[in-house]
């Protein structure tokens, strides 16, 4: 069993191509895992059975063979889609999200559905109507969200990859706080179809790895225009492995985010374990410098209400009429919407949803929304402006370590404030990768981000990886799995 | 386009933290509830309230960074993509089944408007 406990994809592709294991005996590996293991994390909100997995699957392709979990936000056909609530606890996808039929087209198979809080609105996988998730390094603490379930997975050598989801930073905060490689890629690159939107300007589809090529493999997999999602950018399918292990370009110009790294309330030691991965970057050829970009401090302000907003229209189509739960007693059709989504959202969903339609309403649109708006371009601007004097910048993911269950139960701010440094590159649209770079002195994973223009993810996996293959953080994994 | 200073950014936030708070009532929670379509209980209200308070003044200093630009200089432009003005069929007993309640090809629904009205 250990031989392929928290095999990469890499070295899986090898075995299978050389017939040292069949795709089906790879597959009853990964489901004896989670059937061993999943009780102490709860990632899975499902795994499912080895016939249908094998039977919905190609039998050729780049990943032929390599497991993978989805997030239960993403459209698996004939499977339950839940997006971690209750209102929609019994329905079941129609069709396949475009991500998950070219997983399927490429040979992977799709081996579960992945715990994630509600609708994708929280930053530890706490809001899930069905179970809570657990770090695998600490399962006193959170594995951070809210593509909790995915990361934990991945992190806890259950499968070899997860997609999860981006809106403000939902697969890098897990990702950083479960010790893994998390990506979320320009916005328009990965198609949206299928995926249940939350705030559609920002929302992505986003990979869970153990290593950077591994994320850069299921990144070529699955990128690409596509027809079905008028948001994605005419950008043809590529290998985004081609740089990996080339040397940097000279003088690679890397901007340090200064009031992001000194930001009040940043752990001392995330501060020094950043500061390490620097100094080892910089040896590895490129030039630091350090920069303030001050509409960074303004990101969440404008994240909470833009996010807000979108939400609050997009899950207007939960209202009991066409699919999903229903309240039965109600006997006007006013009561049973608000009834329906009363039963069916938890607190967290409903708070969001009211936050999204007073920013929007009447004499309060100005204030809030209009300005979050102007604030959002200010943003886009600063940050073109910045990429025209750098090549990549590098902050921090979270602020802190992952911090125990119920610890934001009485502090609901605090608890969105867990994306102050990941929700700006969602709100201007520009890929960002966490990946780890430290261990905490109570033995939780520190990450840190490298962040690139529009379409410059080869760039990051090419820094990222040049980082990775000179440190061992990839190789650390929680015992007991 | 720089007519800001990170320094001046920020003392307008430390000012406007000082004056500026969004008071959401019990009232506010309630309309905003309805116009939701969300039912939120008596007891509900309070915490409701008081989370909402507390996220939309922490945003609100949006509105300080904003002032820093006048509107001549910001254009928040839109774009617009269209996908082929085709129709598209999808079966309709695979979307009837997930219907709550259905009578052939029509999705059941409480009363909407009583007779008389």
């Amino acid at each position: 069993m250990s031989l392929y406990s928290f095999i990469t994809i890499a070295e899986l592709q090898k075995k299978i191509a050389a017939r040292e294991i069949t795709p089906q005996e790879v597959l009853e590996f990964y489901i004896r895992r989670f059937e061993v293991f999943d009780q102490s994390i709860d990632s899975a909100l499902e795994v499912f059975d080895k016939e249908s997995i094998m039977q919905k699957s190609g039998n050729s392709g780049s990943l032929l063979g390599i497991p993978g979990l989805l997030k239960d936000n993403i459209c698996q056909q004939g499977r339950t889609l839940t997006c971690g609530s209750k209102i929609l606890e019994h329905f079941v996808s129609p069709y396949d999200a475009t991500v998950t039929s070219r997983l399927k087209a490429e040979g992977a198979l799709m081996i579960g559905r992945g715990n994630m809080d509600e609708f994708a609105m929280g930053s530890s996988t706490e809001t899930s109507a069905f179970k809570k998730t657990k770090n695998p390094w600490n399962t006193e603490c959170v594995p951070g969200g809210s593509s909790g379930g995915s990361a934990a997975a991945v992190a806890a050598g259950l499968v070899p990859w997860a997609l999860g989801s981006e809106t403000g930073g939902s697969v890098r905060h897990p990702a950083a706080l479960c010790g893994i490689v998390g990506l979320k890629p320009t916005y328009g690159l990965i198609s949206r179809y299928g995926l249940v939107a939350y705030a559609s300007s920002t929302d992505q589809v986003g990979i869970l790895t153990t290593t950077v090529r591994d994320n850069a493999i299921i990144l070529s997999a699955i990128a690409g225009k596509d027809e079905h999602d008028a948001s994605t950018i005419q950008q043809e399918k590529k290998d985004y492995t081609a740089l990996l292990g080339k040397p940097l370009k000279s003088g690679i110009r890397i901007g340090i985010v200064e009031n992001a790294l000194n930001a009040e309330g940043v752990d001392s030691e995330v501060v020094a374990a950043i500061e390490k991965a620097i100094s080892v970057i910089e040896k590895n050829g490129a030039q630091i410098t350090r920069i303030k970009v001050p509409t960074l401090d303004y990101a969440a302000a404008t994240y909470f209400i833009v996010s807000r907003a979108e939400a609050a229209s997009n899950l207007a189509r939960f209202d009991g009429v066409r699919y999903g739960l229903r309240n039965k007693s109600a006997t006007t059709l006013s009561d049973m919407y608000c009834n329906t989504r009363h039963d069916g959202f938890g607190q967290e969903v409903r708070a969001r949803i009211l936050i999204g339609n007073y920013v929007l309403s009447a004499g309060h649109a100005a204030q809030f929304y209009n300005n979050a708006q102007k604030v959002r371009e200010m943003m886009k601007r600063d940050f073109d402006k910045l990429f025209g004097e750098v090549d990549l910048l590098i902050m921090p993911t979270h602020p802190a370590p992952a911090f125990k269950i119920g610890a934001f139960d009485d502090n609901k701010l605090q608890m969105d404030l867990q994306d102050y440094f990941t929700c700006a590159m969602n709100l201007v649209g520009i890929p960002a990768l966490s990946l780890p770079c430290g261990m905490s002195s109570t033995n939780l994973p520190i990450g840190f981000q490298i962040v690139g223009s529009h379409l410059s993810e080869e760039l990051i996996f090419q820094v990222a990886h040049t980082y990775e293959q000179v440190t061992e953080w990839h190789t650390k994994h929680p015992e007991g799995f | 386009m720089e007519n800001y200073s990170y320094t001046q950014a920020l003392s307008i936030r430390k000012l406007n933290e000082r004056f500026f708070m969004v008071h959401i009532t019990h009232d506010d929670v309630r309309r905003i509830a309805r116009l939701s379509h969300i039912h939120v209980s008596e007891e509900e209200t309070p915490k409701m309230a008081q989370q909402l308070q507390s996220i939309l003044s922490y945003a609100s200093r949006v509105a300080d960074y904003a002032q820093l630009y006048s509107d001549a200089q910001i254009e928040v432009k839109g774009s617009v993509v269209l996908r082929p003005d085709v129709s598209v069929k999808t079966d309709s007993d695979t979307i009837l089944a997930a219907a709550p309640d259905r009578e052939g090809n029509y999705f059941v629904v409480p009363v909407i408007v009583e007779a008389g009205q």
